[in-house]
């Protein structure tokens, strides 16, 4: 699944999201899969990965500079692993990166999200929206991003510790924790609700 | 089948704030409970929802044995004959190309973001796009349910089923995307979840899927898969 594309939010806020992952394909190159998907999540923390995860030995790790994702792409092209590589976020930063990290002119393939088509009017508010989208299973629910909203809001915790808090039921470990708080302490400043 | 015990309930109902579908109800003694029409079995209240261990999973019995297939990632669930809920879809295309030059995937994930979706949902939208010509990927385990592929149509038994999100997969020829999004059109005005759609092709076929697509649906970011790949000869 596409798990990883589908995350809402404005462009300056994906501007520092990056999520890198990496697994070997069934039946073709996953025989003595597993040394290389552990040599990449050594790659993914040496270059600074704010969360790292293995789910079904698909390794993924979340980055907040296109400069660590370049660095990791550089390391992964001179480790010759052979495992598929994927980077979600914003494509023109992307690009640059596989350009001058040497790993490739063009890339292999891309893939595009035309976003949320149905009856929208069952969705939370934008912003709400952002953070669950976070978890790529929809396994964050709306209720615990409100909960979360109100408690920084009364100065119970803060927006940090809220943002781990709701990232206990993402089982792949692509909630991006930064991003989150940046966003549940603009929902707290603002006082908006769902 | 997941259920509250409740003489461990403590009533503290935790559980609900971390229902994703909301099916979590507290009852007039003021224990939770769980509405099991639309419990899609995710999962979380029994990883992150109960402090007391007042909340216990069992095996559900076919058809409903779905609902944890497709909603709980962690689930290893093989009813349809086809390990886990989706295939690797773009994410290894530089290994297997699956996806050729020419061509373009199509996944509409049903019931994303938070919504969950039935499968008599799923059929509204699979048998449009069965309908403008899709081909629904071999791999996929939601393919392996149908009981017309042609037509994209599920067993009667499967429809009341709930399910947090599933994926429908298809590729197709580039020049039938815009007939297969027609009709995706169409179904949006009608069904009552939320869908979430993406296509990947690729990388010099890039231009001219993005104009067959609607530019102001399209969300700014991306998945780039690198090309670092290689396909290895196994015994």
């Amino acid at each position: 699944m596409s798990h990883t594309l589908h995350r809402e939010g404005r462009r300056r806020d994906l501007r520092g999201e990056f999520i890198v992952m990496s697994m070997a394909a069934k039946g073709i190159n996953d025989a003595g899969a597993g040394p290389k998907l552990r040599r990449f999540l050594r790659i993914a923390r040496k270059h600074g990965a704010v969360s790292v995860s293995d789910v079904k030995s698909v390794m993924h790790a979340v980055f907040t500079d296109i400069g660590a994702v370049e660095s990791v792409l550089r390391d992964l092209r001179r480790a010759r692993l052979g495992l598929s590589v994927t980077v979600t976020g914003l494509v023109a930063p992307i690009h640059r990166a596989c350009c001058r990290s040497e790993v490739a002119e063009e890339p292999h393939t891309v893939a595009h999200s035309l976003g949320v088509w149905g009856n929208r009017r069952r969705l939370p508010s934008e912003t709400v929206l952002s953070v669950m989208t976070m978890c790529g299973h929809s396994l964050v629910s709306v209720p615990l991003v409100e909960q979360a909203v109100a408690s920084v809001r009364a100065g119970v915790c803060s927006p940090r510790a809220a943002a781990v808090k709701l990232a206990e039921p993402c089982v792949c470990g692509i909630f991006n924790v930064d991003r989150a708080a940046r966003l549940i302490a603009r929902l707290a400043r603002s006082g908006k609700r769902r | 089948m997941v259920q509250i015990s409740k003489s461990k309930c403590v009533c503290c109902h935790r559980c609900a704030l971390f229902c994703p579908v909301a099916a979590i109800r507290s009852g007039r003694d003021g224990a939770s409970w769980i509405d099991e029409a639309i419990c899609v079995e995710c999962g979380v209240c029994v990883r992150n929802g109960c402090l007391s261990g007042a909340i216990r999973r069992r095996r559900s019995p076919w058809p409903r044995s779905v609902r944890a297939l497709f909603s709980d990632p962690v689930t290893k669930h093989r009813s349809t004959g086809v390990p886990g809920r989706g295939t690797a879809e773009s994410k290894t295309n530089d290994v297997t190309n699956r996806i050729q030059p020419g061509q373009v995937g199509l996944n509409v994930e049903l019931g994303r973001p938070g919504v969950g979706t039935s499968f008599h949902q799923v059929q509204q939208v699979t048998r449009r796009m069965a309908k403008a010509g899709a081909g629904f990927e071999e791999q996929n385990p939601l393919t392996h349910l149908m009981s017309d592929r042609r037509r994209g149509v599920f067993p009667r038994e499967l429809w009341p089923e709930r399910v947090l999100s599933v994926v429908v997969e298809a590729s197709l020829p580039l020049e039938e995307l815009a007939g297969v999004l027609k009709e995706l059109r169409a179904v949006e005005r009608k069904i009552g979840t939320v869908f979430s759609v993406s296509v990947y092709c690729r990388w010099a076929d890039r231009r001219r899927m993005l104009a067959l697509v609607d530019r102001r649906r399209l969300l700014p970011q991306a998945k780039v898969n690198v090309g670092l790949g290689r396909a290895r000869r196994q015994r």
